[in-house]
């Protein structure tokens, strides 16, 4: 298996279903378990709303989303041009968050990092946030 | 969304539909924060028996909600929730803070169950 997608979206927070049912429906072409599914519906659900509401902090942009299967590996590559993270080691920790006031629960990553098999995060203030994630599904073969 | 009162318990109980992410999260924590003003509630139980996805954001209107219910003394319960919901809750902890049911009933005998 070796297939590829793409596609951008406004950084709007009525396309965060959108995105991950994209993102879901690519993936099932490798027959996945619904408990794969659901767990890369998740995984997208946090990395695009953490490019709107701490990369675009709510205000315009636009997020690229990308795909890759090979074999039976899928890797998604979600990619924002908003304001960055400064020190993306914190932003990581479990239970932090940029945004205290704003009732977020700081454990988009930790989710990300349970669902997923892979996640690299490359951001540098003012240069936007690159997320990539890759999960090996287990299809029986 | 609908909502309804339990007078006798005094709870809200809230049944939801579809998906909770970000985007559906301020409508929820609106919606119920204004009831628990109206009706003097202290107690709510959320049905989740029509919810088909949730992410950090529902976790996050719950622990908003639960920070509401303790300063008022109540409980939150959540009932009829699906296995990807139920991970996350436990994930996050919440499993440990509200009360997690299959129905209704059950959960309120649950609170019950607490305070005596």
């Amino acid at each position: 298996m070796d297939n590829s997608m793409k596609f951008e979206f406004p950084a709007k927070s009525e396309n965060e279903r959108f995105a991950r049912t994209v993102c879901a429906a690519f993936v099932v072409q490798l027959d996945p378990t619904l408990e794969e599914l659901d767990e890369i519906k998740t995984a997208i659900s946090e990395a695009v709303t953490n490019s709107i509401i701490h990369g675009y902090e709510n205000s315009e942009g636009i997020i690229e989303i990308s795909g890759q299967i090979k074999d039976n590996i899928v890797k998604y590559i979600i990619k924002d041009k908003g304001c960055g993270i400064d020190n993306v080691e914190k932003a990581m920790e479990p239970l932090y968050t940029g945004k205290p006031e704003s009732e977020r629960s700081g454990m988009g990553f930790s989710i990300m990092e349970a669902f997923m098999d892979g996640l690299e995060v490359e951001s540098a203030k003012g240069k936007g946030t690159t997320v990539i994630m890759t999960k090996r599904i287990s299809n029986n073969e | 969304m609908e909502t309804m009162l339990i007078a006798k318990h005094r709870m809200i109980v809230m049944k939801i539909y579809g998906e909770i992410d970000h985007h559906a999260a301020g409508g929820i924590r609106k919606e119920l924060e204004k009831e628990i003003k109206r009706t003097g509630a202290i107690n709510i139980a959320l049905d989740f028996g029509n919810v088909t996805f949730m992410d950090s954001a529902g976790i996050g209107v719950i622990i908003g909600r639960y920070k509401t219910v303790r300063s008022l003394g109540g409980n939150i319960i959540i009932y009829d929730a699906s296995d990807q919901v139920i991970r996350l809750l436990e994930m996050a902890g919440i499993s440990e803070l509200v009360i997690i049911s299959n129905t209704l009933q059950n959960g309120i005998r649950k609170m019950n169950s607490f305070k005596i």
